[in-house]
Order: structure tokens, then sequence, then C-alpha cells
């Protein structure tokens, strides 16, 4: 197996590695887009990096060979992928294909389920909970059990922070990073993460918004407090995420971002945009070799 | 610029307002708080959505209505939480699923902030 299999993959792990330190040095929403971007780029990446070895492999099986014209005895060992492997690349392929669809169909089929909601809707429900709805008309869930527990400054702290979950569009980089982490289990942490820095972004724009940290952070910890709670959490709620070291975020000022760390991330985004153009490169000069032969 | 953010979350961000404040507020009120670029029309409409689902009450003063937000939970009307309910009681049951538990370091440590706080 050829090295320019490996290379550009190389690449976009060794960026996403140092993707994963940085948002300690960032504030919560360029922590998100920072993440987001290297973790749909290093799944772009490694997808392709499946596809040219499927490639190459089954390309050089013999049955498949002659029907491409492949002249074996010149070409056989150029790719560097022996059939098996092929074999197994498209396999996994195929796989991953099918865990992302599936991903994707109860992404929709949830909001069909919360298609009825317009607006602000209160439910009696004995939990407490609170979460966002995105969608074309979206708006907020809250359990009645949730209101009567916070007082008016609190309840406003709970719809400014899902109100921030909604006006910036949050859902969309957690599906993203879902559907990457459904196609590769590796990549898990990666959508923790970017769940977490979500929170914390609404936290930060909800303190914006009422004017105060402290009390965004007295709230959170409240509702997490609450009896019944457990800590119920969906993704876009007030409680998701580690409310602990959420509460303890807001309590020390926001990180300065340093010049340096803003160079340092500007140039890990471009390594891995840089790695996924040289696999997509590899992948096209591959297909062109194929067809001309 | 036009908002074209859809009239739902624009609800929560208007109720967001009215909660915050202490007395009633005008459309034209509610519309300087939020500091968009809103037509007035638009506020209107959203404030008359709120009142309409019991989430807000509404008094004349002068020529337009001042809203405030509804506080007791025994004034939100029940009706119109059944109807949301049943469509989606066992699935905010599963959408709520369980992320991270609090276990019971993290509890005496979120009470000890608190406490500090208070």
């Amino acid at each position: 197996m050829s090295a320019h299999f490996l290379v550009p993959f190389l690449l976009v792990i060794v960026c996403l590695g140092s993707a994963w330190f940085l948002p300690r040095f960032l504030a919560p929403s360029v922590g998100v887009v920072t993440l987001t971007v290297s973790v749909v780029l290093a799944t772009c990446t490694t997808l392709l990096m499946f596809m040219q070895l499927g490639g190459a492999g089954i390309s050089e099986v013999p049955f498949v060979s002659d029907a491409l014209g492949w002249c074996r005895a010149l070409y056989g060992g150029d790719h560097g992928a022996p059939p098996f492997l092929g074999i197994a690349a498209a396999l996994v392929l195929g796989l991953i294909a099918a865990r992302m669809g599936r991903y994707v169909h109860r992404v929709f089929q949830d909001r069909k389920v919360f298609g009825d909601v317009d607006g602000v809707e209160v439910v009696l429900l004995s939990q407490p909970v609170a979460f966002a709805v995105p969608g074309p008309r979206g708006g907020v869930v809250i359990s009645n059990s949730l209101l009567s527990a916070l007082d008016r400054h609190e309840r406003s702290v709970v719809l400014a922070h899902e109100n921030a979950h909604l006006r910036h569009r949050h859902h969309l980089y957690i599906h993203l990073v879902e559907t990457c982490a459904t196609a590769l289990p590796f990549l898990r942490p990666f959508a923790r993460k970017v769940k977490y820095l979500t929170e914390r972004w609404a936290d930060e724009v909800a303190a914006e918004r009422v004017g105060s940290r402290d009390l965004v952070a007295t709230t959170i910890a409240r509702v997490a407090l609450l009896p019944s709670s457990e800590m119920r959490a969906h993704s876009l709620s007030i409680g998701g995420g580690n409310v602990v070291t959420r509460v303890e975020a807001l309590v020390v000022p926001l990180p300065a971002t340093p010049v340096r760390v803003t160079l340092f991330g500007c140039s890990v985004v471009i390594t891995a945009a840089l790695g996924l153009i040289l696999q997509l490169h590899h992948l096209v000069d591959f297909v062109t070799h194929a067809g001309h032969l | 610029m036009v908002s074209r953010r859809p009239l739902g979350s624009l609800e929560s961000e208007v109720l967001e307002v009215l909660w915050k404040s202490d007395d009633p507020l005008t459309p034209s009120e509610v519309l300087h708080r939020l500091d968009t670029d809103l037509a007035y029309t638009t506020v209107m409409t959203v404030l008359g959505r709120l009142w309409g689902k019991g989430l807000a009450n509404r008094s004349k003063t002068g020529r337009a209505f001042a809203y405030s937000a509804v506080m007791s939970e025994a004034d939100l009307s029940a009706d119109r939480m059944r109807k949301v309910l049943d469509a989606s009681s066992d699935r905010v049951a599963t959408m709520s699923h369980f992320l991270d538990g609090l276990d019971s370091v993290q509890q005496r440590e979120l009470r000890r902030m608190l406490e500090e706080r208070e």
C-alpha cells in the first residue's frame, strides 16, 4: 500500500488533534466553528481515502481490470492497493453510508414530531425541561414545572439561552458533527465537545442579553439541582453539557484570544483543507488514470 | 436588511423581553428593546400570538395595547399545553435524554457554588 493514501489522512488527523486543544483559548463561538470545520474536513478526507482505496483495490480484481481494459502487466500495483483491501474499503464505505442515512432519517423524524411547535410552547411535564426546536417555524418548548421553579429573571435567562441556539443555528453545527461522528466513530469526542461548546456559546449570549454572567451561572446551577431534574437534557437545552464546567466558565472572565492563537488556529484549518485537497487530487488523478486505460 | 427569522423563534425573543421587563410594554417599546430591524407590525403580530396563546396579558393604554407576561402558572392556558403535549410527550422524554448525569460530587460542587453566590 503506497504512502499517498495515508499522507493526507495523517495530515488531517494531526490538524484535528491540534484543533482539539484550541477551544480552551477561544471564545465558544469561534471554538464551535473551528472544530466543526476541522471535523467536516477530516471526515471528507477519510471518506476520500476509503474511496480511493476501494477504487484502486477493486480495479485490480482480475475481472474488473479486464473490463476496464486495465493492463495489469503495466499497472498492476501502480496504485498500491491489493484487491482484498479494496473490497474491504468498499464495504466500510457502504456501512458508513447506511449509518449516515439512518442518522439523517432520524433527524427528519424528530423534525416531524416537533413540527407543531410554533413559538413558545409550555408543556405539562413533571421534569423541568426546556429545549429549542429549530425548523421553518421553530420555537422553544418549556415544561410548566421548570417555569414554576424559576423567577422572572431566571426565566428570561432560560429563554435567552434557547433563543441563542435558534438565532445562531446551533443545530446545524451539531447535526454536521453528529453526522460525521456517526460515519466515523473516532470523531465522537469531537461531536461531544462541539455540543458542549454550543451550550457555552448560548450561555455567553444569554449573559450578554440579561446583562449578568452571574445570573446565568446561578440559573444553570439551580435548574440542574431541581428535584427530579436528574440532568435530563436535550442537546439544545439549558441543562445540556457538563453543567459544572459551564458554571465555572461563567464565573471566570472569558479568555481573551491572543493573536498567535488565532494565527495558529487559521493555519490548522488551512493545513487540514490542504490535506483534503491533496486527497481529492489523488482521487481525481486515479480516476482519470483508470479512465484513460 | 430584512430579517427573515421565522415567527416561531421571534416569539420566544419577544417573550424574553416581556419577562425581563417590570412594566407592561407597548409594541414599540418591545421593538426598541429587541434592537433588531423588525417591522412594527411584525412585533404586533407576535405579541398578538403570545396573547392568543395565553402567555401574555394585555391592557389598553391610550391607543395601543400594553403587554405583560403571564406569570402565575395557574393562568397559563392548559388547553393549549395539552394539545402540544399529546403530540410529543413521549418524544420529549426521549429528546431530553441523559447527556451528562450529575453525580453526588458534582451536586455538592454546584451547591457550594450557589451558596458562594448568595
